[in-house]
């Protein structure tokens, strides 16, 4: 166990550190650059007092060296400063990773809880109405595009029946009482998660189906239904316990996905979460923040990742970390 | 006594089996067909797409204009016509792209195989489980001057095009690479792979003439399978103002302005949201048929 979660953390610190690097690399390439911002900020600055800021801030020197000195301090502990909010960048980050955490981790939630049990459903009974139904709906979830749903849902129940907050997050006031403020919470959040959840739910249902399907064919389900056990005994004892494992499998390496679902959510419902700052970073050239902000999305999916392959090591004993490492 | 039907008969056969495959096989044909005629029909309607008319804003649908016009006095119709060329375009490019890309990783780390397979897989597994979507966002903010592309080459709509075709293409080839992969590794074991070998055929021969043309099946599945993906993304780079850039039309960067009109025009919403969903609904379900075509042993019969 101590060697695999070694060779594992080792394998995180190796994406971190060529993640930082391409995506250093690339945000060096966006227009501009930070002195670029400092001259447009201040009219009387020279262009010669622009070489002699770049000198001191060393943006004139070679990638490599800006990248190491970069590095350098964050590994002390030093990510920088954001510009445009003038707050040290991880004091901003981390409430809005909550604040993704919150969403993604509903939205994933509820679209597994409805998923499994879906996708199980439809495995025993293939090729009826119902399956065909399901599996309609299940390619209509995979096929809307986010922030086009994300409008849908705006318009019906924001603007038209006008039920639900169009965007943004509860913010309750000192003395509401925690059942009100709860309350607020879900109010905000239940369009931005059905959102996110809806988009998922169909991709993690063909998942189960797919993998129930695939251990329905197998000979011990077919001596189980000879030795006589009741169909829901063979479902649910025999197929599911076995089709689990290659569905957690997939659903680890959708984390990634689930995070760039997010993305979209958040900056379509103004919910203050990392993709949606990400994007506002970009879009602001506000590159320390951008990315930091890469950074933790990725170490947040990388870590997300490992516990699932953790879990998968916990229902699936077949499975065992020595093989791993 | 009939004569058996040929093998490209019996797919065609079993694809039309597919009932959904078949209605969306002749949907992106209408479509396409449509908006690659675009031009020709705004000129017999008597109408220019890319005129704005401020006395004719968000007009509702009439004789002359079929879709009512959108904030600027457009034409909706034309527009949707122009953006699904676009939609079309950079989905079928890009996935054509990302499976030789992903077809060419695929078939050398399955074929080679040892250290370079497994680094290659890690770098797939990366790619897929990776939160990719702020990454091609940057790569679609990047300014290509700083790459010494001039100006005028980085402002033309040709630029934008390739640009927005080579950011999708990196995301599509890792199902393709897997695939082919797996495909590769039964492949190479294949008695004409043995005796490709053992007539010293150099590798590159074998995996170019033997092994790829014997995974083209599945190597088309997955292609079909991810347009659908990559005119969603491609949609969404739009819409964010990051993808297609206006004036061109991209049903994504016609959604853009939308949600401040959902008051005002909500059909400015629904049509090029429909029609990206319409499209890339089909593109799946084309996909699904195929697969089901190709493999006769796939469990949807």
């Amino acid at each position: 166990m101590g060697r695999y979660l070694a060779s594992r953390a080792a394998e995180i610190v190796i994406t971190l550190v060529i993640m930082s690097f391409i995506v250093y690399l690339l945000i060096g390439l966006m227009p501009g650059d930070p002195i670029d911002m400092l001259v447009s900020g201040n009219p009387r600055m020279t262009s010669e007092d622009a070489k002699r800021l770049r000198e001191l801030y060393g943006v004139d020197r070679p990638l490599l060296e800006r990248y190491l000195a970069w590095a350098q301090q964050a590994l002390s502990g030093n990510f920088g400063y954001s510009r445009s909010l003038n707050r040290p960048v991880l004091a901003i980050l981390w409430p809005r990773l909550l604040n993704t955490l919150e969403l993604a981790g509903l939205a994933f939630v509820i679209s597994t809880a409805i998923a499994l049990p879906l996708g199980v459903w439809v495995a025993a009974r293939p090729r009826s109405k119902a399956d065909y139904m399901v599996n309609l709906f299940c390619f209509a979830g995979i096929s809307a595009p986010t922030f086009w749903l994300a409008l849908l849902l705006i318009s019906l129940f924001a603007v038209k029946l006008g039920w639900l907050p169009a965007g943004g997050m509860a913010d309750p006031r000192a003395g509401t009482s925690f059942l009100a403020a709860v309350g607020q919470n879900v109010r905000f959040a239940a369009l931005p998660v059905a959102t996110l959840a809806i988009i998922q739910l169909g991709i993690y249902t063909r998942f189960m189906r797919g993998a129930m399907i695939e251990v329905l064919r197998q000979d011990y389900v077919r001596t189980a239904r000879a030795k006589g056990a009741s169909e829901r005994r063979v479902l649910l004892g025999h197929a599911f316990a076995n089709a689990l494992a290659p569905v957690l499998t997939i659903l680890a390496l959708s984390f990634g996905s689930l995070f760039s679902g997010a993305m979209i959510t958040e900056t379509m419902f103004a919910w203050p979460g990392m993709g949606a700052t990400i994007y506002q970073a970009i879009q602001t050239n506000d590159f320390n923040l951008a990315l930091v902000g890469l950074l933790l999305a990725t170490f947040a999916t990388i870590v997300g990742n490992l516990l699932a392959d953790l879990a998968l090591v916990a229902v699936d004993p077949r499975v065992s970390i020595v093989d791993h490492a | 006594m009939s004569v058996a039907p040929s093998p490209t008969r019996l797919l065609w056969r079993r694809f039309l089996r597919h009932r959904l495959a078949e209605v969306s096989l002749v949907f992106i044909v209408l479509l396409l067909i449509l908006s690659l005629a675009a031009p020709w029909i705004a000129q017999l309607r008597g109408i220019d797409p890319s005129m704005t008319d401020l006395h004719h804003r968000l007009e509702a649908p009439s004789a002359h204009y079929w879709l009512g016009t959108d904030d600027l006095g457009r034409d909706l119709f034309q527009r949707l016509l122009d953006g699904g060329r676009v939609s079309l375009l950079v989905g079928i490019a890009g996935a054509v792209l990302s499976a030789i890309l992903g077809a060419l990783i695929g078939v050398v780390s399955g074929y080679l195989g040892g250290r370079l397979d497994s680094v290659l897989m890690r770098l797939t597994d990366g790619v897929i489980a990776l939160p990719l979507l702020p990454l091609l966002i940057v790569l679609a903010a990047i300014d290509p001057r700083k790459l010494g592309i001039s100006l005028d080459t980085a402002q033309s709509e040709t630029f934008a095009l390739y640009r927005i075709v080579f950011i999708v293409a990196l995301t599509g080839w890792t199902t393709v690479a897997r695939l082919v992969r797996a495909e590769t590794l039964s492949l190479k074991e294949r008695d004409f792979a043995r005796a490709a070998r053992a007539l010293g055929a150099r590798p590159v021969r074998i995996m170019l003439r033997h092994i790829l043309p014997n995974a083209m099946g599945s190597l088309v599945v997955a292609t079909s399978m991810s347009i659908g993906g990559l005119i969603l993304l491609e949609s969404t780079l739009s819409f964010l103002g990051l993808g297609t850039q206006p004036p061109a039309a991209s049903w994504g960067n016609m959604l853009t302005g939308a949600q401040e009109l959902l008051q005002e025009a909500p059909s400015l919403a629904v049509w090029p949201g429909l029609l990206i969903f319409l499209t890339v609904i089909a593109f799946n379900f084309l996909g699904d048929g195929l697969q089901d075509a190709l493999d006769p042993r796939s469990e949807r019969r």
